[in-house]
């Protein structure tokens, strides 16, 4: 049963700055998102979408691991055994904290390279073969199962790793393979590779057969069965295998920190996922690359088409094949997330999955992309007076070409007087005078100046700086529009729990609108006009 | 006021739940209600933007004087360098011949020299481009970038202020202790944007409590 909620799309939110640097680079496409009224008891966990077969959809609610086919009814398939008291009680709606009204935010990127060694590891026969569930003490490891039970599908074949073990369900009918707490799990059509506490476990039959590798304090892994890469996050490093696990080297991993989340996307490229951010490897884990500093990220999740969606504590973020990495769900944690046709997103308030795009907004809804850059532009040119640097850069190279013009004009006069022997009375008295003017005119060129062209190194200067103040007000408009939406998504999420709750909430989207005015009309007609109080 | 009346259309609109939650609903207008009462008590304080304003033409940041900088830097090629001279020269020449039998002379030649000159002199050149501008632009980005922060500060400021003001108004049950603290930022903020707007926050509030009165 599928209630329609439309939901708010984008957000920011401070303390994790660098997501942003990443989400900034692209304006959300308007995602309009229904919520999935499962109507059964408990919290929906996670999510997956199977590659294969777009419309077949899982989901664990509660301990209950519920599949739909077609948009069809949710069928039980699997009842996990009871949640740990702790763990329980970390998925109740009241534990989540209230995602409140945040600080302004205050983003700057940041990147940094770290070029790591490759290191042979010899390989160590410990290899294990197997086809039947290895039970051992599931309590050896319960303090490193996943924090939520992991869906996975590959080949038709619906996968569950939880902190009672790893199941496949194959045509409704599950079974469990591995009963030890699992911290990781990976599918690629049948490669299937999972991860507990000491061992990696990696299947190419879908699990028929199994083989493991001791691996010390193991984590998360990625297989990318196309490229026959497989790659597990250990203590101290990656674990890399480039012919699906007869072969393994170890790699150094991007951070001190440890690796969360490992995923291949598309074009082989490795993203690890630790407290410090998310890193990329270009060279499968030679050297990694800082792709964005934040410390509350969650899930990786590959899609089918090459990209990846992200979820951490401030939303979603999904990544195309084709590059742009676009914010889409905002408002409040996103826990888990998955897509085939559209998005599926699990937060503490349920479960929503992306509806058809309909370009309706909330009456409070940002302007579309091209207007807000209109906007910007306008406010920039009432601001900085409409700098044309193309016609300024014109107009300096043929300026050395135009004389200077002097104009002189001279007036002489003299008066002379002669006098010969003024001693005698018979002295020759001889007076002239003469009386001129003229002008003059000098036209003159400064070679020099000709020679040497306009200033570049003024211009560019000055225009760096005027496109620095422009990308500025972009991104604070920018960040104000995505605030102010979230915070009106807020309100519909969680409409205000009392006077105090709503009035502060109000006094933030009050604010960001005093910035965003402040900066969109930079003037007030008073002010434009000279009609200072 | 309009926000509160875009937020209950939110509400309205999409926020609206099933059936069930009918009595949640009831319970959010009521509180955007309350809301608006609450910030209502605030209507005849400066408004956020009078207050940017404010602090803005205290700053001296003026659209005119932005405006003036730009277009006379442009047209002051068309104003030439002007430069007058007069030069007068006095000579006075005396010469005198003797001896040889002849009889003594004396040449005694004065002459007078005067020269007025003018000159008149344009750059053409900076007509077509004055490096000015650039110095202008230059100093016109800066005094953006200050007006930015200003208005930003201000901002921040006055809705620190308003919040205070509402926690006040709201905690009614507050303790002595905090309600002297928040009191006393309260005092703290009003002096900060009465500083940056050069006194007119607090001209601006006598007058809202005049009107209150009223």
């Amino acid at each position: 049963m599928v209630g329609t909620r439309n939901i708010d799309r984008t957000r920011t939110r401070s303390g994790r700055p660098q997501v942003l640097a990443i989400v900034l680079l692209a304006w959300p496409a308007l995602v309009a998102w229904e919520r999935v009224d499962l109507g059964i008891p408990g919290a929906v966990q996670a999510v997956a979408v199977d590659p294969g077969d777009p419309e077949t959809t899982a989901i664990v609610a509660g301990s209950r691991v519920l599949l739909s086919r077609q948009e069809g009814p949710w069928r039980t398939v699997l009842v996990l055994p009871g949640l740990s008291g702790a763990e329980a009680a970390r998925w109740s709606p009241e534990a989540l904290d209230d995602t409140g009204v945040p600080d302004r935010p205050s983003y700057e990127t940041d990147a940094e390279e770290d070029d790591e060694f490759f290191d042979e590891w010899d390989e160590e026969d410990d290899e294990e073969k197997f086809s039947a569930v290895s039970f051992e003490d599931p309590s050896a490891c319960e303090d490193d199962a996943l924090d939520s039970p992991r869906l996975a599908f590959g080949a038709g074949t619906l996968w569950v790793a939880s902190s009672s073990g790893l199941y496949r369900v194959l045509r409704s009918t599950p079974t469990l393979v591995h009963a030890q707490p699992v911290r990781g799990l990976s599918v690629h059509g049948e490669a299937v590779v999972a991860s507990d506490c000491t061992r990696l476990w990696i299947s190419l039959d879908g699990g028929e057969t199994w083989r493991s590798r001791s691996l010390s304090r193991s984590g998360a892994v990625s297989v990318h069965a196309q490229a026959s890469v497989i790659a597990a996050a250990g203590d101290g490093g990656v674990l890399m295998s480039r012919d699906l696990g007869r072969t393994f080297a170890w790699m150094a991993g991007p951070s001190t920190s440890g690796i969360h989340e490992l995923a291949f996307t598309g074009e082989g490229e490795l993203l690890a996922l630790t407290d410090e951010g998310l890193f990329r490897s270009q060279d499968l884990g030679r050297s990694w690359r800082l792709e964005a500093a934040f410390e509350n990220g969650r899930r990786l999740v590959p899609l089918a088409d090459g990209g990846w969606l992200l979820t951490f504590d401030g939303g979603l973020i999904r990544h195309n094949a084709a590059g742009t990495t676009d914010p889409i769900w905002n408002g409040e944690t996103a826990l888990d997330a998955a897509a085939g046709r559209q998005v599926w997103v699990v937060t503490p308030s349920g479960l929503f999955r992306e509806g058809e795009p309909h370009g309706r907004a909330y009456p409070s809804s940002p302007r579309d992309r091209r207007e807000l850059r209109l906007l910007v532009e306008n406010a920039f040119r009432q601001l900085v007076l409409d700098p044309d640097f193309d016609h300024w850069e014109r107009r300096a190279a043929w300026a050395p070409w135009a004389p200077k013009v002097t104009l002189f004009w001279v007036g002489d006069g003299r008066g002379a007087v002669r006098d010969s022997n003024p001693f005698e009375g018979d002295a020759l008295l001889h007076a002239t005078a003469t009386d001129r003017a003229h002008m003059e005119v000098f036209l003159s060129w400064d070679v020099l100046e000709i020679v040497r062209g306009p200033l570049r190194a003024e211009l560019i200067s000055v225009r760096r700086r005027h496109e620095s103040l422009r990308r500025a007000m972009h991104r604070q408009v920018r960040l104000a529009e995505r605030e102010r939406e979230r915070l009106i998504g807020l309100l519909h999420v969680r409409p205000p729990r009392d006077v105090r709750d709503g009035a502060r909430r109000m006094l933030a989207i009050q604010e960001i609108d005093a910035v965003r005015e402040g900066l969109l009309s930079p003037w007030s007609e008073a002010m434009s006009a000279g009609r200072m109080q | 006021m309009k926000l509160e009346r875009m937020v209950a259309c939110v509400l309205l609109c999409f926020g609206l739940p099933a059936a069930s939650e009918e009595v949640a609903e009831r319970r959010a207008f009521r509180v955007i209600d309350e809301v608006g009462a609450v910030l209502d008590r605030f209507r005849f304080e400066p408004s956020v933007r009078e207050v940017q304003e404010a602090a803005i033409r205290q700053a001296g940041i003026d659209p005119a004087m932005l405006r003036s900088w730009r277009s006379r830097s442009r047209l002051a090629a068309l104003g030439p360098q002007v430069r007058g001279e007069y030069r007068q020269i006095e000579r006075d020449d005396r010469r005198l011949r003797t001896g040889g039998g002849l009889p003594d002379l004396l040449n005694d030649n004065l002459a007078l020299d005067a020269r007025v000159l003018g000159r008149v002199h344009w750059n053409l050149d900076r007509l077509i481009f004055n490096p000015d501008e650039l110095r202008v632009s230059r100093e016109v980005a800066d005094l953006v970038r200050l007006r930015a922060g200003l208005v930003d500060q201000v901002t921040r400021l006055y809705f620190e202020r308003r919040r205070l003001q509402v926690e006040l108004v709201l905690g009614e049950s507050m303790e002595l202790t905090d309600r002297l603290r928040a009191e006393l930022r309260l005092e703290e903020l009003t002096a900060d944007l009465d500083a940056i707007t050069g006194g007119w926050f607090s001209s601006a509030l006598e007058r809202a409590e005049r009107m209150a009165k009223w």
